[in-house]
């Protein structure tokens, strides 16, 4: 087994202001989480043996939501304070997102720090509805009279719901767009919610890079939500911890998928090892360059990756058809990127770039061709997509 | 009620003795017999990420009561709170907690959950959860609810009412567990408190306000 | 270990939590507190896993395996173990969807039926009485024995959607139905989800491609059939053929999701299909890019029709005693008038044929015929279909369709070049008033081209059931006494006769639909039971409801809750969850979940079977459909009650109760779930060898196809369509034994419909918005409507999408609670505003239940509409059949208007 190990240096350090404005000498004793092994110009070395890595082809989803159920029938289904939870969620984009506007919110290497909003559940992650079954359908008898069955709280801008606005998208008729976004913890290089968590109860498994937060240790600070720019890690206010996408660890450790790419049934997500150069999730992102990161520049260099949608020209004001894709380039230019230190121009030329490419390729088997990479996206059996 | 000016006062805290039954109630006869110190918490903890800053100063004061019967130990805790917090059913919730340090083995230990050869033993007590915590630390982000049964002997009695949390806490003065320090008549014990108002700002864990190493005597 | 000691010299008593506290020097990959990871461990621990699939109708039929711990189903995984078909196609693995992921909802939620009820209040009031089995099966035994002795057996009615789904459960109605002389519903057409163009034409309910050969087509042209919505478990074909170059047409009023991965989104005017189709077909015959020798072979466009009377040449117009299902061709060859080889005519002769031979038919050309009466003019079906089809020029066919004309001619361009191509249809198609129309059209592009019969080429149609695996041991084990004994029931025709519902559709046709329909019943076209219903205003008296839920889905409900319902001496409804149908029930008997029972579910989506099995004991006091129509037949047995029963084709059945459970049973052999299950794959071809056993192991492909399939299953190649037509010369069932586009049923005639062309959707709804209730993504029909898990991904409660112009010009803002309402009738819900919809549309996914409206229901507005094509028969392929000809029960035609609720 090749032993990588990943070295971590913060450009950005500076952004970070943890330093106190006091003497340092006074409170030098806070100080003990930082490595002995590492100056104070933090940066860090990280005992992590394999990256487990994910791809999602946005070309692919059909915005089923089978991966949310399947999250959720099995890790998120257990308690009250599970309800609000999708650790894998689906959103429509261009949309409000899942926590509606997380992408405003920030995290800790993209924000001040003291300003990130912690989402509440109901105006946040959408109410878990609730519903007077009993007084309905009364299926044990009963005499009540019927009444409609509703749910609670009662829905409205302010009692969301987390897939509120799914399907609504943007444009005018006929050249409306939109698309689907899964999304599940981006397992992180650096992830900011182990910074942010000031019991070190976040940590990533050396072994396959998963991040996990020790529920035994938890203590339900939330540091972590407001860490993750994603907003990836929930509050149990049940079990009163913090909770998040554990990418199935009990079943990666089986070498079997994680449920939301095995049960993915529009087949659109790979999984592998990041320095495995024979695995599909390598060939995609490092030798195509055909996946890309979500929000690079927050920072935290996620292990999941998109390849990113194409869709179907809009049409000009004489109903001719252009050669513009509906879903704005600018859009996805700014949603999607390698690195955090590209610019937007950089990242517009990637994704024609990327289009380009799945176009001559697709072209390329239609009349007859071989592609390496089509048969990746296609990936006819699923030993092609769980190389874990 | 007396604004105690506490500079330059000795931080001194007494456990009172008197050889009764003594009840889990503010209205316990005991009390009246027991001096009530003010402990000022004035160190502010604020927190971003595992690093842990003194941000100036504020002066929370604490009413402080301590009362044993040569078995049971009391310790009676006041504080203002106009706008109590006693649940977290949502993200931006935090409970009003308190907790009391001692040092465990020796008899200093730093105020900053002790270290790992200098461990502190601390009550935890939070509005929404069921009962105080025993915990032990060895430095910040280490401290661990004890794992054993016998540590989890803590009762309390909880009560706001009109602006005003009385905490009683009580236990057993020989400790249960080597997790839990023993009060033994006529030793002193290091004791530093802290506070954290759930509705001020979110504050929980290391966002908090504490106070400096007090001295209480077990007489 | 050190033993440490507190300084007050204290025993050790315990384990000294400092002894665990480590430094945490980096969380990156060396933390110390690992333990705690088996707290999800043990979360995915279990006792132990049964194979089972979910009978809904959505036409999945997804194989799952369930995992059990303490006796309790807690998850649902899909299983993942279709063996491949071959390695250049993609797996059909994995194959579910999120509502199959979490059907244990139903299984443990507050909508699972737990004890038989019996209603004490009036009906749909909600009053409820908790009941014995034993006291149901009397009071309904008694019920029925008073009822056939007062009213006949064909006052008893039984309603039941798709054997597909649950082959075991389906065939057990029908079952106790045939002995006992009851009436049995259909529910392909009444859900419109038959595409009647399929048996005029083809002379099949439908044959549609296996989802993997999807992945053979050059071209796509998804027209109406929302796949990657309502096709869950099939759509990565769609998206996968896309990738290896297949270029994907969109073609729907929306923008949806399906459109989002399209190559080309073409926005049409909904209920204008058939003239888009049309007008493609007229560009591909005008620019010469059809497939000549094709449509010569395998399409009656060569055969002769009369000039004087629009009718086919047929031998019995030329000579004495000729016959009048043998038809003409004109032999270029030769010169000379030939019969056609293949048609109905030459069946069992060794002329049934499509082999031409040395025939070299004209297409076009008027030619000389010398009949018994005299010389006539004949000319090809092509000549009439080409002047026909002329009509729909760029320009027409732009202004019915809002299509640009340059795109129709581009489309139509690329479809002819690009063999194999395929259209793929569905409901957004089918629940039209014209449907028959539409798909006809539909199916004349792909035969011009010459796609039919070819792998990824076609017209393949999906919604509903489609045509059926085991057909044969399904339908053995429901008739008993035989098919040919069964009263069958095109419920179309049932339902809006019984519930008074009246016509506006009469100033479509020459005469009044209800002419149309005597003549239908009187000619023996169409059944209509109880017999004499329409001269003697006879009634159904008992309705039997398992495995559906008739009364929330069924258009016209207004009209069928007002006059219907009334008629009914006893509703009885079987399921494993209260609904609509079962909240205005007489009596409830709860049902074992899909968890809980052996059965069979195929679909025409794939080529596999997979069963039920009985993973955990059916819960509470619920028992399987199989064992409570055995129940049902012993308390009838009990009664003794005998009776001689006349059917409609005049033949006696002797009907002894005494025996009925025994009778049930096959005398103690079908007893079991198991052996039922057992019996339906011993007496089909498809199952040929395979045990219950064998594909509980592992689904197995099917090893043959029955007479009703057009096409063999051959090892390692993709099912697809009209094989045995295109490669083995076969005949079709049509009476021209060939794809027929002209039908010359004196009513097609007389409405000029001979061949396909383009009638515009009822518009007699005079209200701004067009009302569509398609498929989606978050229920099948009302499964799952009320099921919270999948409510909290959506806004709660019903919704209706509106372009953001028809909102502002109504004054309204997104989720305000709105009214739909027409003069049928009018609910409530709540307003999504996005600009996916085009203008004049409202659209609302189907399937709420009533009970989810604080008032109405998704059908409220609508009414049924009865076209009389659909009503002929005496005609070849024309002839009533259960599920195969009848009225379709057609929705989508419905116009609305909505204003701000003013209780908002």
């Amino acid at each position: 087994m090749p032993c990588i190990m990943h070295l971590v240096i913060h450009p950005y350090l500076s952004l970070r202001g943890f330093f106190p404005k006091q003497s340092p000498v006074e409170y030098a004793n806070i100080y003990i989480r930082i490595p002995s092994s590492v100056s104070m110009e933090r940066g860090i070395i990280m005992a992590i043996m394999k990256q487990i890595r994910m791809v999602f082809d946005l070309n692919k989803c059909i915005g089923c939501h089978t991966c949310a159920m399947a999250c959720k029938t099995m890790w998120t289904d257990r308690d009250a304070g599970q309800m609000h939870m999708y650790w894998m969620n689906v959103e429509t984009q261009p949309g409000t997102g899942y926590p509606k506007d997380w992408e405003n919110q920030g995290g800790w290497f993209n924000a001040d720090r003291n300003t990130i909003p912690l989402p509440n559940i109901y105006q946040g992650y959408g109410a878990p509805w609730e519903y007077n079954y009993k007084e309905v359908l009364k299926t044990e008898g009963g005499d009540t009279s019927a009444p409609k069955l509703f749910p609670s709280p009662k829905p409205s801008e302010h009692h969301y719901a987390s897939n509120w606005d799914e399907d609504v998208g943007k444009g005018t008729f006929p050249n409306s767009y939109y698309f689907y976004l899964p999304r599940i913890c981006n397992h992180c290089t650096d992830p900011p919610c182990v910074e942010a968590c000031p019991r070190q109860t976040i940590y990533k498994r050396s072994e396959d890079g998963i991040v996990l937060i020790d529920s035994k240790r938890c203590r339900g600070y939330r540091y972590c939500v407001k860490g993750c720019p994603y907003k990836k890690i929930y509050y149990n206010p049940e079990e009163k911890i913090s909770q998040k996408c554990i990418f199935c660890y009990p079943r990666i450790e089986e070498h079997k998928g994680n449920f939301c790419a095995t049960q993915c049934v529009g087949r659109i997500s790979w999984i592998g090892y990041a320095d495995d150069t024979n695995s599909n999730i390598y060939k995609l992102i490092n030798k195509w360059k055909l996946a890309l990161r979500l929000h690079p520049e927050y920072k935290t260099e996620p292990n999941v990756f998109y390849i990113p949608p194409l869709s179907p020209p809009t049409y000009s004001f004489t109903g001719k058809l252009t050669n513009s894709p509906r879903i704005p380039i600018d859009m996805l230019a700014k949603m999607f990127g390698d690195t955090h230190d590209q610019n937007y121009d950089q990242r517009a030329t990637r994704m024609k770039q990327i289009f380009d490419i799945l176009q001559n390729e697709r072209n390329k088997v239609a009349s007859g061709g071989n592609s390496e990479l089509i048969d990746i996206l296609i990936s006819r059996s699923e030993a092609d997509r769980f190389q874990v | 009620m007396p604004d105690h000016d506490l500079s330059g006062s000795s931080r001194a805290i007494t456990a009172v003795y008197i050889p009764e039954p003594i009840a889990l109630d503010p209205l316990d006869p005991a009390w009246a017999q027991t001096p009530e110190t003010i402990v000022s918490l004035s160190r502010r903890i604020h927190e971003t990420g595992a690093k842990m800053v003194a941000m100036g100063n504020e002066n929370r004061r604490i009413r402080v009561k301590v009362v044993h019967n040569g078995t049971d130990i009391f310790f009676s805790y006041q504080w203002d709170e106009s706008v109590p917090n006693v649940t977290v059913n949502d993200y931006s919730f935090f409970a009003d907690a308190f907790a009391m340090e001692i040092p465990l083995i020796t008899e200093v230990s730093p105020i900053w959950m002790g270290a790992m050869d200098k461990p502190v033993n601390i009550i935890y007590w939070r509005a929404d959860l069921a009962k105080p915590e025993n915990i032990v630390g060895g430095g910040i982000g280490t401290t661990q609810i004890s794992p054993d049964a016998e540590s989890q002997n803590i009762r309390h009695y909880q009560d706001w009412d009109h602006g005003v949390w009385t905490l009683i806490i009580t236990r057993l003065m020989s400790a249960a567990s080597q997790n839990q320090i023993s009060f033994v008549r006529g030793a002193t014990h290091r004791l530093a408190l802290a506070n954290w108002k759930g509705g001020n700002d979110a504050e929980r864990g290391g966002n908090k306000i504490i106070s400096d190493w007090q001295y209480l005597s077990i007489k | 270990m050190e033993k440490k000691s507190t300084e007050n010299g204290l025993p050790v008593k315990n384990t000294l939590s400092l002894d665990l506290l480590e430094h945490i020097s980096e969380p990156m990959g060396k933390y110390p507190y690992r333990g705690w990871e088996t707290v999800y461990r043990e979360h995915w621990k279990y006792d132990y896993t049964g194979r089972t699939t979910h009978s809904v109708n959505c036409a999945g039929s997804c194989t799952w395996k369930v995992y059990v711990k303490n006796n309790i189903a807690f998850k649902e995984e899909q299983y993942a173990d279709y063996p491949d078909i071959n390695p250049t196609l993609p797996t059909y693995n994995p194959r579910g969807c999120q509502k199959g992921a979490n059907y244990k909802e139903y299984v443990y939620g507050p909508q699972r039926l737990k004890y038989p009820l019996m209603r004490v209040g009036a009906r749909g009031e909600g009053k409820w009485k908790r009941i014995s089995w034993e006291e149901a099966m009397r009071y309904i035994a008694d019920k029925i024995v008073k009822t056939i002795a007062n009213h006949g057996p064909d006052t008893i009615t039984f309603y039941s959607a798709n054997p597909a789904k649950f082959a075991i459960t389906y065939a057990g109605g029908l079952r106790l139905a045939n002995l006992i002389g009851g009436v049995v519903c259909t529910f392909y057409d009444w859900v419109s989800d038959l595409p009647p163009g399929e048996p005029v034409t083809w002379g099949v309910k439908t044959d549609s491609c296996e989802a993997a050969d999807w992945f053979h087509s050059k071209y796509i042209m998804v027209w109406g059939s929302n796949l990657l919505e309502t096709r869950i478990p099939d759509a990565h074909f769609l998206t996968e053929a896309r990738m290896r170059g297949t270029r994907i047409v969109a073609i729907f009023p929306e923008y949806n999701p399906t459109s989002i991965h399209a190559d080309i989104f073409i926005p049409i005017r909904p209920g204008t299909d058939g003239a888009m189709a049309l007008g493609m077909a007229n560009f591909i015959i005008n620019k010469g890019l059809h497939d000549e020798a094709y449509i010569k072979q395998y399409t009656d466009m060569p055969m002769l029709i009369r000039m004087d009377n629009k009718k086919f040449l047929r031998e019995s117009d030329m000579i004495l005693n000729g016959s009048p299902e043998k038809f003409s061709i004109w032999d270029q060859n030769t010169g000379k008038l030939v019969l056609a080889p293949g048609t109905q005519g030459f069946l069992g002769s060794q002329d049934w044929t499509l082999n031409l031979g040395p025939i070299n038919p004209a297409l076009e050309g008027v030619f000389t015929a010398h009949t018994i009466s005299g010389q006539i003019h004949v000319t090809p079906v092509f000549s009439l279909l080409k002047q026909k089809i002329a009509a729909y020029d760029p320009v027409t066919v732009s202004g019915i369709t809002g299509v640009e004309g340059y795109l129709v001619e581009q489309i139509a361009r690329e479809f002819a070049s690009a063999k194999p191509a395929r259209i793929i249809a569905g409901a957004g198609t089918n629940h039209y008033y014209h449907n028959d129309l539409t798909n006809r059209s539909h199916i004349l592009l792909a035969a011009l081209t010459g796609n039919v019969g070819i792998p990824g080429g076609g017209f393949d149609h999906y919604v509903g059931q489609e045509k059926i695996w085991c057909e044969e041991g399904t339908f053995d084990l429901a008739s008993p006494l035989g098919y040919a004994k069964q009263r069958y029931q095109p419920t179309t025709l049932w339902t809006f006769i019984h519930s008074h519902i009246t016509s506006d559709v009469d100033n479509l046709w020459p005469r009044p639909i209800i002419d149309y329909i005597r003549e239908s019943v009187h000619n023996g076209w169409m059944p209509l039971y109880p017999e004499g219903t329409l001269d003697s205003g006879k009634s159904p008296k008992i309705l039997f409801i398992w495995g559906a839920n008739f009364l929330n889905q069924a258009k016209g409900v207004e009209s069928l809750s007002a006059n219907l319902w009334p008629k009914l001496d006893l509703i009885v409804d079987i399921d494993y969850r209260m609904s609509t149908t079962g909240l205005y029930a007489d009596i409830i008997l709860p049902a074992a979940s899909m968890f809980e029972k052996w059965d069979i579910s195929t679909t025409d989506l794939h080529s596999y079977i997979n069963p039920f099995t009985p993973i955990i004991e059916p819960q509470m006091e619920s028992k399987t459909d199989w064992q409570i129509w055995q129940a049902l037949a012993r308390a009838l047995q009990e009664t003794k009650f005998s009776f001689t029963d006349t059917l409609p084709d005049g033949t006696t059945v002797n009907r002894d109760f005494s025996t009925l459970a025994h009778d049930f049973t096959a005398q103690g052999t079908l007893t079991s779930d198991k052996a039922a299950g057992q019996f339906i794959l011993d007496n089909s071809v498809e199952t040929r060898g395979m045990t219950m056993d064998g594909i509980n192991e592992k689904p197995r492909r099917f090893v043959a196809t029955s007479e009703e399939f057009t096409s063999d299953i051959k090892d390692g190649i993709a099912y697809y369509g009209f094989q045995r037509m295109y490669e083995l010369k076969q005949p079709l069932s049509t009476l021209t034994g060939r794809q027929q586009f002209y039908i010359d049923h004196p009513w097609f005639l007389e409405f000029e419909e001979e061949l396909p062309v383009y009638k515009p959707p009822v518009h007699e709804d005079k209200y701004p918005l067009r009302w569509i209730t398609p498929h989606g993504r978050w229920s099948i029909h009302s499964m799952w409507r009320d099921a919270k898990y999948q409510l909290r991904l959506q806004r709660g409660q019903p919704i209706v999408y509106l372009n953001p112009s028809e909102a502002a010009a109504r004054n309204l803002i997104d989720n305000d609670a709105i009214d739909i309402y027409n003069d049928h009738g009018k609910m409530i819900a709540h307003l999504c505003i996005s600009p996916r919809i085009p203008p004049g549309m409202a659209l609302m996914y189907h399937g709420w239940e009533h009970y989810s409206f604080r008032k109405g229901g998704f059908q409220s507005p609508t009414t049924i509409r009865i076209k009389p094509t659909q009503l002929a028969g005496g005609y070849g392929q024309l002839k009533f059949k259960a599920n195969y000809w009848g009225p379709t029960g057609n929705q989508k035609d419905t116009r609305v208007e909505i204003r701000k609720d003013k209780n908002g």
